[in-house]
């Protein structure tokens, strides 16, 4: 079955991935999305009932003590953003 | 005599421990390389020159005055970008990590550097691993130094094109649909996707948590299973490897192969496979006749299958784990006030198209209303996929396929249709949902002299048993 992404679905999947596109690029990626789901429907081909994948390899339950370590250096951490930051913690613009 | 960039890292490491050459000449000869081939074929993202000769130094001191050293001392490597090195920039290939400088060292390099082997730099690859071609990087596409017309696979592209040609002696590729056996089959190298939770991924940057793999890629079969004797083993700060004990792979290389069974599966060798590519999987499969092995035609029934979920899969947990990339902390500082158009402005400016269209579709299968038809059923087909792939392990040792259909496209053939693209990817996108190793080795050259690769694939946890097979054949061809 073809799977039809219009240029306004690929818009609002824009908004929820927060990624800035311009009109162009919405319609190319409205062409090539819509490709690439009409090629993934055909899984729904495949019998599944009462399938579960549960995990690569049969690892599982990894516990270990929680015994508090050393972590990175907080001035490390910041580093990357050196002019950005103020008594250890990284300033940015206010959300509310 | 060889160049020294062309010796294998076992051949090196005679060479040194007898004194016959010094980790200095080795560093220089191949950094001498790296400035001669780079020009054309842009392997490297970062060159460490310096630390390289620094580090070459002070080993070739200890080792004059007696010291002892670690079972890697003074051999060059590179590490693919998507691999965290503290005080080194790292960008994944992508302009969202632009300037980022990471704080720490992945748990591969801690090792790496814990045996003294040397840093020579870190190699390009498609933006988080997103390409088989090494043609979507933010610093530019890298070429295939057989020739540098064609790509050299990907995502580790640069990471197989460096080792070709002799910049390091080895490189740590990653692995998650097949970009450590792409760019080695493409290259003619040795390229291994070990067991899932076999290598630690602490410090690999991550593309989609339940596939990515940490893998050597080398020269030869012996140079990879020593490798992987270092890199592999339980890590605390990655809860999903394995505490199985990491076997000495270099001594069962030798162990008979008379008796044993390999699976050819029969859908790897139909339609869209290159003439070239299937002639010579015929011809490998009559080494192991020769070698003693007994081959079992094997189907995998749902492969068909596999190219979708791999990619559902894979795609929604890349746009999970790329939701950092927010501009906040690291990389790319797009210059705005406003905190939310920061960050898209940052993803619009900082993701390539491959990049963007990856998360888009992750987002949109993770999304409400759409997460039980896309991801929850491709997470049962890669259920069903698990199951007929141990099923074919009850009645053979390992199976043997070729890496990719075609050999190395020319630079700009695929570009335009990126459904094209993922579909090369058949064979080797099909192991990493299942976790199990594959391994791909140089398998004979086409008609226009581009080495054709085949895989071989184990159960989990049966590196052992894929070295074994790979030297076998190795060996026999060398004859």
């Amino acid at each position: 079955m073809k799977k039809n992404i219009t240029v306004e679905d690929v818009k609002k999947i824009a908004i929820l991935a927060h990624i800035e596109l311009t009109d162009e690029e919405a319609i190319t990626y409205a062409k090539q999305i819509g490709a690439i789901l009409t090629y993934v429907e055909k899984l729904n081909e495949v019998d599944t009932k009462g399938v579960e994948f549960k995990s690569q390899t049969d690892l599982k339950n990894v516990f270990r003590e929680d015994i508090p370590k050393p972590s990175l250096d907080q001035k490390d951490v910041l580093r990357n953003r050196l002019s950005k930051s103020k008594g250890g913690s990284l300033v940015i613009s206010s959300v509310l | 005599m060889k160049n020294l960039y062309e010796l294998t890292v076992v051949e090196a490491l005679k060479l040194l421990e007898s004194r016959e050459i010094t980790s200095f000449e080795l560093v220089t000869s191949c950094l001498n390389r790296i400035e001669e081939m780079e020009p054309t074929i842009n392997a490297f993202i970062h060159i460490s020159k310096e630390s390289a000769l620094e580090q070459a130094k002070a080993i070739d001191e200890k080792r004059a005055k007696g010291e002892k050293l670690g079972r890697l001392a003074g051999i060059p490597y590179s590490l693919k970008d998507v691999y965290n090195t503290k005080d080194l920039p790292t960008t994944a290939g992508s302009k969202v990590l632009e300037g980022y400088v990471s704080p720490y060292d992945a748990t591969v390099q801690r090792k790496l550097q814990s045996k003294d082997a040397i840093l020579i730099g870190k190699t390009n690859c498609d933006p988080f691993g997103f390409g088989s071609s090494t043609e979507n990087s933010a610093y530019g596409i890298t070429h295939n130094p057989i020739d540098t017309e064609r790509v050299p696979g990907g995502s580790s592209g640069g990471s197989g094109a460096a080792v070709q040609y002799g910049g390091g002696l080895f490189s740590i590729g990653e692995d998650t649909g097949g970009s450590i056996r792409c760019p080695a089959s493409f290259c003619g190298i040795v390229g291994l996707k070990p067991t899932y939770g076999r290598v630690s991924r602490y410090g690999s940057i991550a593309y989609a948590s339940s596939y990515d793999t940490v893998g050597p890629m080398t020269k030869d079969v012996r140079d990879s299973a020593l490798i992987l004797e270092i890199i592999a083993g339980i890590d605390e700060l990655d809860a999903t490897t394995s505490n199985d004990p990491v076997p000495t792979y270099q001594s069962t290389l030798d162990t008979s192969l008379k008796g044993k069974r390999v699976g050819v599966v029969k859908e790897y060798l139909g339609e869209g496979v290159d003439s070239d590519v299937k002639d010579a999987i015929l011809k490998a499969i009559e080494v192991y006749k020769e070698l003693g092995c007994e081959i079992v035609e094997i189907s995998l029934p749902n492969t068909e299958y596999a190219i979708a979920a791999y990619y559902v899969i894979g795609i929604s947990e890349a746009s999970s784990n790329l939701a950092r990339m927010d501009g906040i902390r690291f990389g790319l500082d797009v210059n705005t006030n406003e905190w939310k158009e920061k960050i898209i402005k940052t993803r619009g400016e900082g993701f390539s198209p491959e990049e963007k269209r990856r998360v888009m579709v992750g987002t949109y299968a993770l999304s409400a209303g759409y997460a039980d038809k896309y991801y929850n059923k491709a997470q049962q087909v890669r259920a069903v996929l698990k199951q007929d792939m141990l099923k074919a392990f009850e009645n053979v040792d390992i199976l043997l396929t070729p890496t990719m259909p075609v050999t190395a496209p020319k630079i700009g053939e695929n570009t335009d249709d990126p459904l094209k693209m993922w579909l090369m990817d058949a064979f080797t996108v099909t192991i990493n949902p299942v976790g199990v190793p594959a391994l791909s080795i140089p398998a004979g050259k086409d008609s226009n002299g581009m080495p054709i690769g085949m895989q071989l694939i184990g159960p989990h946890f049966g590196e052992d048993i894929l070295y074994n097979f790979a030297y076998q054949y190795e060996q026999k061809v060398k004859e």
